[in-house]
């Protein structure tokens, strides 16, 4: 194995990650805003459609 | 919550291919470059985060003035979606960048100029949400977001500049280097294409991120405005 392995495998590791775990979050965000909006849009018609 | 591109299906698939395929071709397909060895290899993740960080910023810093000249919130909702995203490439840069350090300086961390100046566009931003998040109006927390954010993209160019002005242990310019007064790549083809295929393909993932990230904005303020509307006359004032 070359020299230095484990901070390239770190950084990409760590890069991943954060990454992974930024478009779950955004996904989760996106979902709860347009379950919120749908709610909205039930409980009172002339509200802003999802 | 706007209605989805056309290309937005083409941009996901696009960008999570294309980084796929950057990390194929930096393990399998380029050099080992001869002085740093292996390690070298993190340049392919660091240097596109850079320039990702300073397209996500130049973006805060054109929809701050756009939202100041014009008041249109949606240019707020841009910045503000542009910005968070700025600030995670950000903290991958100084993360990145600290454990490429370690075994090519021996450290992680040193206050040098780069660095620093780093360190401090990233907690400028950081400042930026915690200023959003203490002002309940919206057009005031607009208002005083875009001031900020005008602020904190002065910074870019200190940071890139910082090598030249001051004596550092960060290398000079990564991708160009001037010689006889033109400027010329820093390094071979071979190491070179695939770093821009990698600057491409972070600024599409980046694209991406912005319009799932401007959606969410746009449903956040249009529950917020219906609460708003709808609150009782005497919570109002």
């Amino acid at each position: 194995m070359p020299d230095n392995t484990e901070y390239v495998l770190l950084s990409y590791g760590i890069w991943s990650a954060a990454f992974v775990a930024y478009l779950l979050w955004t996904w989760t965000r996106q979902r709860t805003c347009r379950q919120q909006l749908e709610d909205l849009r039930l409980s009172d018609p002339a509200s802003p459609k999802a | 919550m706007p209605e989805l591109p056309r290309y937005f299906r083409l941009l996901e698939w696009g960008s999570l291919l294309a980084l796929l395929g950057c990390g194929l071709w930096v393990f399998a397909g380029t050099p080992v470059e001869s002085s740093q060895g292996f390690v070298q290899k993190i340049m392919y993740l660091h240097v596109p985060s850079v320039i990702t960080t300073y397209l996500a910023f130049f973006v805060v810093f054109v929809c701050s003035i756009a939202y100041l000249w014009k008041r249109d919130l949606k240019f707020d909702r841009i910045a503000k979606a542009s910005a968070e995203i700025g600030l995670v490439f950000c903290a991958m840069v100084l993360v990145t960048g600290m454990v490429w350090g370690k075994p090519t300086w021996g450290t992680y961390w040193v206050w040098d100029a780069r660095l620093t100046t780093t360190l401090l566009l990233f907690l400028i931003f950081v400042g930026y949400f915690v200023l959003r998040m203490s002002v309940p109006d919206r057009d005031k927390e607009a208002r005083l977001a875009s001031v900020l954010g005008i602020i904190g993209v002065l910074d870019i160019p200190i940071i890139h500049k910082s090598v030249e002005w001051w004596r550092t242990l960060h290398q000079p310019s990564t991708l160009f280097k001037t010689e006889a007064g033109a400027a010329k790549p820093a390094m071979p083809p071979e190491l070179l294409y695939p770093l821009f295929a990698c600057m491409l393909a972070m600024a599409l993932f980046y694209g991406y991120l912005l319009v799932m990230r401007y959606r969410v904005e746009c449903g956040n303020d249009t529950i917020q405005e219906h609460i708003a509307n709808h609150a009782p006359e005497d919570s109002r004032a």
